[in-house]
């Protein structure tokens, strides 16, 4: 568990020293920034009677409709998370540390685990640096809290999933750009599920849902988080974690 | 303290190492040897359980490195070719990252960061960042990471190359330095490197282990001995006992009807002995040449590469 801790807190510190990082970062903040504003001034455009026509309370309607965290959130998480993973495994490879990492008695698994947990909890900063915007609402708008609560756990979740992905595709290339690709390339079509839905009779439906990692968002940003849908988003990162340790361990055996 | 059972490694249908087995002796530095290309890394990257071998394997403290990897590479320390350093990071936190990962005892890290830090000679630069210091104090960073937890088993490959001479010499005494409290293994193309620091020595060619031995007696071996090949037109009784009477000569033997191996100790003037008898015998030489033996051939191949590169 050590071992995790140790390249856990070298992953979160090379990410400080980084330019790329930094530009990822701002990246993820400009959108949701701008999501929010844009939501705002709508919101605040908009008769009252028009929001509850659509049957939402009003309190509700704040955190998911109006502000679209998740809507721009999910946004922000598909652009720029990409770029936070896409180093990874292959800078290790490209870099020559690779060596010092698998002669030092630690698993594979443990390096794999200690990484992503980096690059999630740099994550789980990036959101805390979003927190001003809501602090906003709560100053002037008393929005649910429970249904900001939620959707951020949501948004967390679906990082969590994308970053999954990201060292997936970090673990078969030494090139960050290809990487970068390869996890657009897996997570793009994860995401376009969602438009199928309405589409699709049942049982088809629900099993597009089920698979849609942003279909569950939706559901969250409303103050509830399905079980089902924490569900998914377990089997989805532990699979693609578990398929980087393999990748890693078989290019060894080659 | 280190053996090495029969390793090989085949890449596709190329044979890169093959039934290269060693056995190193507890406080021994051994000097692995062998021209650009032999299989010296993969035969170390083998032995620290980077890449798998395709078959045999290897022990280290007495722990099978494929069965028991993690307790194996707890005694291990490995300087790979180009140092295993983050560019972006600086020299302590590097070896305090490092020290993490080797499972250091928290009361005993600072004190074996800072004693690796004296050992490499990184006093000065232990605040900066590794990406900025010269190619010769990124090797040292290498060395120190290597050393720092104080393993049984140091693998070094080529730990000079690409350093100048001064800088050479300095990390040349830290790996002295280390005889006797750690077992080492360092790979090198360079004959003076070995002749300076290691107490025994493998040649490894085209994967191949061809000889292992002291330096002296290795190099003693070469220069007292040549092999001839003498060939005649008509085979004669006693040719072999003929050859094998002259002085000078050590050994003659019959490799094929009309075509002998003739060993000779005594340089030029008994290969002089060795013609002339073949034309007085009446046999009629066809043909008298020296053969190479591997291991000179290797000897050649590292002495042109040197120079090659002393040149360049």
């Amino acid at each position: 568990m050590s071992s995790v801790w140790a390249v856990m807190r070298r992953e979160i510190s090379a990410y400080f020293v980084s330019p790329i990082a930094y530009a990822f970062m701002a990246m993820f903040l400009l959108i949701v920034a701008v999501g929010f504003s844009v939501g705002v001034t709508r919101y605040a455009l908009t008769p009252a009677s028009r929001i509850e026509a659509l049957g939402l309370s009003l309190r509700t309607q704040l955190v998911s409709g109006t502000w679209g965290l998740m809507t721009w959130g999910m946004f922000a998480s598909l652009v720029s998370l990409p770029g936070l993973s896409m180093r990874l495994l292959s800078e290790e490879k490209k870099s020559g540390t690779a060596e010092l990492l698998f002669t030092s008695p630690v698993t594979t698994m443990q390096i794999v685990a200690g990484k992503y947990l980096g690059s999630v909890s740099l994550f789980g900063l990036i959101l805390l640096l979003t927190l001003p915007m809501p602090m906003f609402l709560v100053w002037r708008a008393q929005p649910e809290i429970a249904a900001l609560a939620a959707a951020y756990a949501g948004l967390f979740l679906y990082g969590a999933v994308i970053l999954a992905v990201g060292i997936f595709a970090s673990s078969l290339t030494e090139n960050q750009f290809i990487a970068l690709l390869l996890t657009y390339a897996v997570v793009i079509p994860l995401l376009l599920v969602e438009f199928l839905v309405p589409f699709l009779r049942p049982p088809f439906d629900g099993v597009a849902a089920a698979l849609s990692v942003g279909y569950a968002l939706k559901g969250s940003a409303l103050g509830s988080l399905d079980s089902a849908y924490l569900i998914l988003h377990a089997v989805l990162v532990s699979t693609f974690l578990f398929l980087s340790v393999r990748i890693i361990d078989s290019s060894r055996w080659r | 303290m280190i053996s090495v059972d029969r390793l090989t490694k085949v890449y596709g249908g190329r044979v890169a190492v093959w039934q290269v087995s060693l056995e190193v002796q507890p406080g021994e530095i051994l000097g692995f040897l062998g021209p650009n290309g032999a299989g010296k890394t993969t035969t170390m990257r083998m032995i620290t359980g980077f890449i798998p071998p395709s078959s045999g394997t290897a022990r280290i403290a007495g722990h099978d490195i494929l069965t028991q990897p993690l307790e194996a590479k707890a005694k291990l320390g490995y300087l790979c070719e180009t140092p295993p350093v983050y560019r972006e990071m600086i020299v302590r936190s590097y070896l305090g990252f490092v020290a993490d990962i080797k499972r250091v005892p928290r009361a005993r890290r600072a004190a074996l960061i800072d004693r690796a830090i004296g050992q490499c000679g990184l006093t000065e630069v232990a605040h900066r960042v590794i990406g900025h210091l010269s190619k010769g104090y990124r090797q040292r960073v290498g060395l120190a990471q290597a050393i720092l937890h104080q393993p049984k088993v140091l693998i070094l490959d080529e730990p000079t190359v690409g350093l100048d001479p001064r800088q050479i010499i300095e990390i040349r005494e830290v790996i002295r330095g280390l005889a006797g409290e750690q077992t080492v293994v360092l790979s090198t193309h360079i004959l003076p490197e070995v002749q300076m620091t290691c107490s025994r020595v493998a040649i490894i060619n085209e994967g191949q282990v061809v000889a292992e031995d002291s330096i002296d007696n290795l190099t003693a071996g070469l220069s007292r001995f040549q092999t001839l090949r003498v060939r005649v037109a008509r085979d004669a009784d006693g040719l072999a006992a003929g050859f094998a009477s002259l002085p000078g000569v050590a050994e003659a033997i019959v490799e094929a009807p009309g075509s002998y191996a003739i060993r000779v100790e005594g340089g030029d003037p008994a290969r002089e002995r060795v013609a002339a008898f073949a034309i007085a015998s009446g046999a009629g030489l066809l043909e008298l040449s020296r053969q190479r033996a591997s291991l000179e051939e290797v000897f050649l191949k590292l002495v042109t590469e040197e120079r090659a590169e002393a040149a360049a």
